[in-house]
């Protein structure tokens, strides 16, 4: 029986429920969780007591331009008033040009290839600067997101970045995508995100230290909000070179 | 028709259908505890507010994942809640206060009226449970609880902003949380 008592993870559960445990006692709970039925039972009973108790606080009321503030944020934008007015306004003005229409096209045109050269020529100038300035990190996914990949962009010191992820799946909403900085195999949260449903998104991280004292970034899949450490599955990962 | 009287889950189901006034009868019904809860965390009413209407929003995009597998609809909301804000904690707070959580007296609770439908009384069966029991834990017992479940605080992050040895910390927790499940169970509903 006392090999049995040792054996289980009894004492770590009431921690496991609260997100109290420490990465290392978190992997045994999670590892024993998987062939233990008792301990599965116990887990159960005590993530029913931890779900009711936001129940027991005194509840208060939010202002009401809260939901007011809701309610305008899920409606889509409608007509807006100003449209009819602009059409009495595109309408009065067509019929000022109309007569004119031939000479303005042709300056239009010259005007826009002149524009289009410019543009190229800023697009240029902005693409070298990037590619001697900006260092990029390519991110690719694991075996069980193989479709999936991204770039961590970073200033030139390596001090600051934004990730970008592409081809992932979307989550269910209890549940986001969390970004880890790796140094010497200990881990940092660089932030969390989701995704749309393209499976894309971007990210600033955020880091106690600049980003290239790192040695690599890796992506798991986390209760909302984040963890304290990795807990979900890997879905993408790759080293930074210094 | 008459939105206080459907179930949580037929109200996801409507909002998934982008049904907006389901949407503002669960608001109704729930933004009280996700308020509560958010602000509890934070102790900041600006992002208790920001965090409220945040979760709303997210019920309103991901009605249509949710599944019963989620657990209840409060609890899915709670958790939503819960972990938005820890994370908002974490990029706010530079160190770890002592929290001041507003538990709920047992003895000043609603009782549930006649004319409440099922979701409301269920829902008042269930706070009432709750709160009696964590109002038989001792103080250290329930700050400990709280730190842990509504500051996203580790057992040594704890033990360290208390000033207390961990072992007393991880103690104080296991103690709390089965007492609870004890409390719990004793009053099950037969």
């Amino acid at each position: 029986m006392s090999i049995e008592r040792g054996y289980h993870v009894t004492d770590l559960l009431p921690g496991y429920v609260l997100d109290a445990l420490t990465d290392e006692e978190l992997g045994q709970v999670v590892e024993h969780l998987t062939v233990c039925a008792t301990c599965q039972a116990e887990y159960q009973q005590l993530q029913a007591v931890a779900d009711d108790l936001p129940l027991a606080l005194t509840q208060s009321a939010p202002p009401p331009r809260v939901k007011t503030d809701l309610m305008r944020a899920i409606r889509p934008a409608g007509p807006r008033l100003e449209t009819t007015r602009q059409a009495s306004f595109w309408q009065r003005l067509s019929g000022v040009l109309q007569p004119r229409l031939p000479a303005i096209g042709l300056a239009l045109i010259a005007v826009i290839a002149l524009v289009n050269v410019l543009l190229w020529r800023q697009l240029s100038l902005v693409n070298q600067e990037a590619r001697t300035n900006l260092r990029v990190v390519n991110i690719t996914g694991t075996t069980i997101s193989a479709e999936a990949h991204g770039a961590l962009v970073m200033d030139p010191n390596g001090k600051y970045g934004t990730l970008v992820v592409d081809n992932l799946a979307e989550l269910d909403p209890a549940h986001q995508y969390q970004v880890w900085l790796i140094q010497d195999g200990k881990r940092v949260s660089g932030g969390v995100f989701s995704v749309n449903p393209t499976g894309y998104a971007s990210l600033e991280l955020q880091a106690p230290q600049p980003l290239l004292k790192y040695d690599a970034i890796g992506i798991t899949i986390e209760p909302f909000g984040g963890s304290p450490g990795p807990t979900g599955a890997k879905v993408l990962g790759g080293d930074i070179p210094q | 028709m008459d939105y206080t009287r459907l179930s949580d889950e037929t109200l996801l189901r409507l909002i998934a259908r982008s049904q907006e006034n389901a949407l503002g009868e669960l608001y109704d019904r729930y933004s009280r505890l996700v308020y509560s809860v958010a602000f509890n965390t934070l102790s900041d009413a600006g992002r208790a507010e920001e965090v409220t209407q945040d979760v709303f929003e997210r019920v309103w995009e991901k009605a249509r994942t949710y599944s019963v597998e989620h657990g209840r609809v409060v609890t899915w909301l709670t958790s939503i809640a819960r972990h938005r804000s820890i994370d908002l904690y974490r990029q706010f707070r530079s160190h770890h206060e002592d929290l001041q959580i507003a538990w709920q007296e047992a003895e000043s609770m609603d009782m549930p009226d006649p004319q409440n439908v099922e979701w409301e009384v269920d829902l008042l069966q269930r706070q009432q449970r709750i709160r009696r029991a964590v109002s038989q834990l001792p103080d250290d017992q329930k700050r400990a609880l709280a730190m842990a479940f509504f500051q996203g605080l580790s057992h040594p992050q704890i033990a360290e902003a208390l000033g207390e040895p961990l072992g007393t910390v991880k103690t104080r927790i296991r103690l709390g949380m089965q007492k609870l499940r004890s409390l719990l169970r004793e009053e099950q509903p037969l």
